[in-house]
């Protein structure tokens, strides 16, 4: 079930609210859990036992883990190596396993033939999640958690069960014990939660068809601003549909007692590259960072080793988008663009005027957008070739402007929100003396935009879920 | 803003929400959307193995949007969002000048099969005089009225290249609805068919073309029988601010016909159906909308000429043009008429002349035609 639909929305959600708040607390992670199991079943009745197989196999390593941690570093070690195996089959074998095939098959020319599963939505945010568990406990960082129930609903609880942000054990352990519900949590996560829903709706849907219609539109069509537009389309339909996601799953998070991290930091107005993954989807980067990138040594070992680390890094951090090679060679882009931005040209960037920095992070992620979106690499190279004018496409047509014109309002919205605006709106408020209308204007703005919302979803309009291949 | 405002929004929010909720759970259902002419979702059976591979789910989900409280006002109010925000077209159809409502027409698919499947069946029938018309729709001949700039396919050009390859007689439109277009509307402003005008200066070209006198459009009573016509276009897009249409019927005096619906079992002495005028698809008004075999005897002529029509609905409104010169007008539909038409053809020896009749967008994805047998 996704968070922006009919059924989750007037039907799932409630019901679930009511009876939470109804309950004894003792009863409430127990019901989290079930209808988190309900939502997860809701569109993959199947792959339900998978993530309960995957719950049950790091709860185990964890007690395991703690019971040998004084006395048996062996077992200890063993216990670990054991989730760490296990949560990198179930993803490999998964996610990765037809696209290992395909590639030898390419390779050799062979023709070994496909597995064809489809991927479990969300394998990648509950693998990771349960494995960096058991990795914490290990490490003494985080106590095992005893109550198989409540570990279980740690893993399945569904605000950030298929589209992050990834939440670590640590991070809601004291919360899954002990929270305080109240009214206003609800209200402050309701209003969080709308908001996400606004950015995914009204910008990131409908800004996303634009890049629908110049994806799918035949070449003796195109031009060169189209191109441009549909890529540009995309750069914003990803943020505001993914920060959308994690709005809503922080803003259902406080409802129900938990603090989830903040995943989104307006990355769009970084002035480099290295600020722009400070900012964009902040719970996989400290993941790997974490994970990956300090248990390799970090940046602390010779220069050429800390390159093959930052290399590693963002290429797991590519193939972690989705099993194909565009998303490799997204993830080593932006690898070799951070290499460089730390080893060469740091110095020279700080010396540049501030709109250049802007303009230079953006083209970049621009680019990278593009390499992103187009998982067949002959469609990638001709839709690039058509962004530089290569390949003979005229440089601006009737649709082109067509599209410019319609979309235009969108753009500028786009832009704005992808602005602190809100932040900045709240400060200058919170100094206004008359509290009574800004709070009748905010709640005409809220009120009106949902009721849009909801006429966005009765339609049946295009209103995709993007993180499928995650 | 103060905290307690935070709460005061969520509680308004949540009450619409909630509202909805037990307005969706105890109004009663509707079977068939007027508005959108089509039946809306029941409630799904459920069965595992339609739970196992999604369908239940997804049925369950189309129940529900199919069935929210006040479903076609939410439609509206997206409608009029998207223009607020300067869209210029809603769910394929153009927000045109002059109250136009106008149907995309997107690159043909299917050209080469459709040439080669009229040309097999011409031959089949060989006897039998052949007509070919390819309607124009109004996005050939509103031209000017569309969006700047606004993206579409010519019309003409799929006309002329299936024209081009067909073996047997082929009536162009296209000129004389563009002509014609200045004096009358030649199609509705919120309806994807031609109107009344628009089909009879399309008989005109088919009478010529078969050496038929038409009549002129002075020898006929002209009548308007609704000017409260929301046709397709109006439904799809969910404009409600445009003007309505008017119906007219074209009546010769002192013909008489005999109209044999066929399948249905029921005779009628007229192509008109007077109930669809208050229901909300008007244009079934013609020939009672789609059947797959309707026969027209003309009473009142001395002829043994036989015409067989096989169409799309852009001839329910000809048809009664056409009657007037045959002693009986065959009209089948491919999409509901599932013998063979060429057997049929075969057994009604009186059956002289042929027209296939379609509009240039539905030919292209019609089933029932790229069937024909």
């Amino acid at each position: 079930m996704v968070f922006s639909s009919i059924p989750f929305i007037f039907f799932f959600l409630p019901v679930f609210l009511i009876l939470y708040y109804l309950v004894p607390y003792k009863v409430k992670n127990i019901l989290l859990l079930i209808f988190s199991l309900i939502f997860y079943a809701w569109g993959e009745p199947i792959y339900i036992l998978l993530m309960i197989f995957s719950s049950v196999v790091d709860y185990t390593n964890g007690r395991m883990i703690e019971k040998y941690a004084q006395n048996n570093q062996k077992r200890k070690n063993l216990f670990l190596i054991i989730s760490i195996i296990v949560n990198l089959s179930l993803l490999g074998f998964f996610k990765y396993a037809d696209f290992l095939i395909g590639s030898i098959n390419s390779l050799l020319n062979i023709n070994i033939p496909l597995l064809e599963l489809g991927l479990p939505i969300g394998i990648s945010f509950f693998t990771f999640q349960t494995m960096s568990y058991s990795i914490d406990v290990y490490r003494g960082d985080v106590k095992a958690e005893h109550n198989f129930l409540d570990f279980m609903t740690y893993v399945s609880m569904f605000p950030q069960l298929i589209a992050g942000p990834i939440v670590r054990y640590e991070e809601v352990s004291k919360e899954l014990k002990n929270r305080s519900i109240t009214a206003q949590g609800f209200a402050d996560g309701m209003i969080r939660f709308l908001q996400g829903l606004f950015k995914k709706v009204l910008i990131a849907n409908n800004i996303g068809y634009l890049f629908v219609i110049a994806s799918s539109m035949p070449n003796n069509e195109m031009s060169v601003v189209m191109s441009w537009l549909g890529i540009l389309a995309y750069t914003f339909q990803i943020y505001f549909d993914f920060s959308g996601y994690s709005d809503m799953a922080i803003g259902m998070g406080k409802m129900l007692g938990f603090t989830y991290p903040e995943n989104f930091n307006h990355p769009y107005i970084s002035k480099s590259i290295t600020e722009f993954w400070r900012r964009w989807h902040i719970s996989l980067s400290s993941f790997f960072k974490d994970y990956v990138y300090i248990p390799l040594g970090g940046s602390r070992v010779k220069k050429i080793i800390n390159v093959r680390n930052i290399l590693i890094v963002w290429m797991l951090t590519g193939l972690w988008h989705g099993a194909s090679w565009n998303f490799v060679l997204w993830g080593l882009y932006y690898g070799v663009l951070l290499l460089l931005e730390k080893f060469v040209f740091n110095k020279i960037l700080e010396k540049t005027p501030n709109w250049f920095k802007h303009f230079y992070t953006m083209f970049l992620v621009v680019i990278g957008w593009m390499i992103f979106a187009f998982d067949d690499m002959t469609i990638l190279k001709e839709y690039a070739s058509m962004m530089f004018g290569v390949g003979g496409v005229s440089f601006i047509n009737n649709h082109a402007l067509y599209y410019l014109k319609n979309y235009l309002i969108i753009f500028i919205l786009a832009i704005i929100f992808s602005m602190p605006v809100y932040k900045l709106a709240k400060e200058k408020l919170s100094k206004v003396k008359n509290t009574k209308s800004v709070f009748i204007i905010s709640l005409i703005i809220y009120t009106v935009l949902f009721i849009v919302v909801v006429s966005y979803l009765v339609n049946d309009t295009y209103n995709p879920f993007l993180y499928f291949r995650f | 803003m103060k905290k307690v405002h935070n709460r005061l929004i969520a509680f308004v929010v949540s009450l619409i929400i909630l509202g909805l909720f037990v307005l969706f759970i105890f109004m009663p259902k509707v079977e068939f959307s007027e508005n959108e002419n089509r039946y809306l979702q029941s409630f799904p059976k459920f069965k595992i193995k339609d739970f196992i591979e999604g369908d239940f789910i997804e049925d369950l989900e189309s129940y529900l949007a199919d069935n929210f409280p006040f479903r076609d006002g939410f439609m509206s109010i997206k409608t009029l969002t998207e223009k607020v925000i300067g869209k210029e077209d809603i769910n394929n159809v153009y927000l045109a000048e002059d109250d136009y409502l106008i149907e995309k027409y997107n690159n043909p698919q299917n050209n080469d099969k459709i040439i080669e499947v009229l040309n097999e069946f011409n031959e089949t029938v060989n006897y039998v005089n052949m007509n070919l018309l390819l309607a124009p729709t109004s996005i050939a001949i509103n031209k000017d009225l569309l969006p700047k700039n606004a993206p579409t396919y010519d019309e003409l050009e799929t006309i002329n290249y299936i024209y081009n390859k067909i073996n047997f007689d082929t009536i162009d439109t296209y000129e004389i609805l563009k002509e014609k277009n200045k004096d009358y509307q030649m199609y509705y402003r919120l309806d994807h068919h031609w109107t009344t005008f628009g089909a009879y200066y399309a008989y005109t070209k088919y009478a010529e073309a078969n050496n038929i006198t038409p009549y002129s459009l002075n020898s006929f009573d002209i009548k308007e029988v609704t000017n409260d016509f929301n046709g397709t276009l109006y439904s799809k897009s969910n404009d409600y601010t445009r003007k309505s249409d008017s119906i007219h019927t074209f009546a010769l005096k002192d013909i008489s016909y005999e109209v044999n619906y066929v399948s249905k079992e029921v005779i009628k002495d007229t192509m008109y159906e007077d109930s669809y005028l208050t229901k909300k698809d008007k244009y079934s008004y013609f020939l009672d909308n789609n059947h797959p075999l309707i026969v027209i005897t003309n009473n009142s002529i001395n002829t043994k000429k036989e015409l067989i029509v096989i169409k799309d609905s852009y001839a329910n409104s000809m048809v009664p043009f056409l009657a007037n010169h045959y002693k009986k007008v065959h009209v089948i539909d491919p999409r509901y008429y599932k013998n063979s038409i060429s057997d049929y053809i075969k057994e009604n020896k009186n059956i002289k002349d042929g027209l296939i009749l379609y509009n240039v967008m539905t030919i292209d994805s019609d089933l029932g035609i790229l069937g024909i047998k």
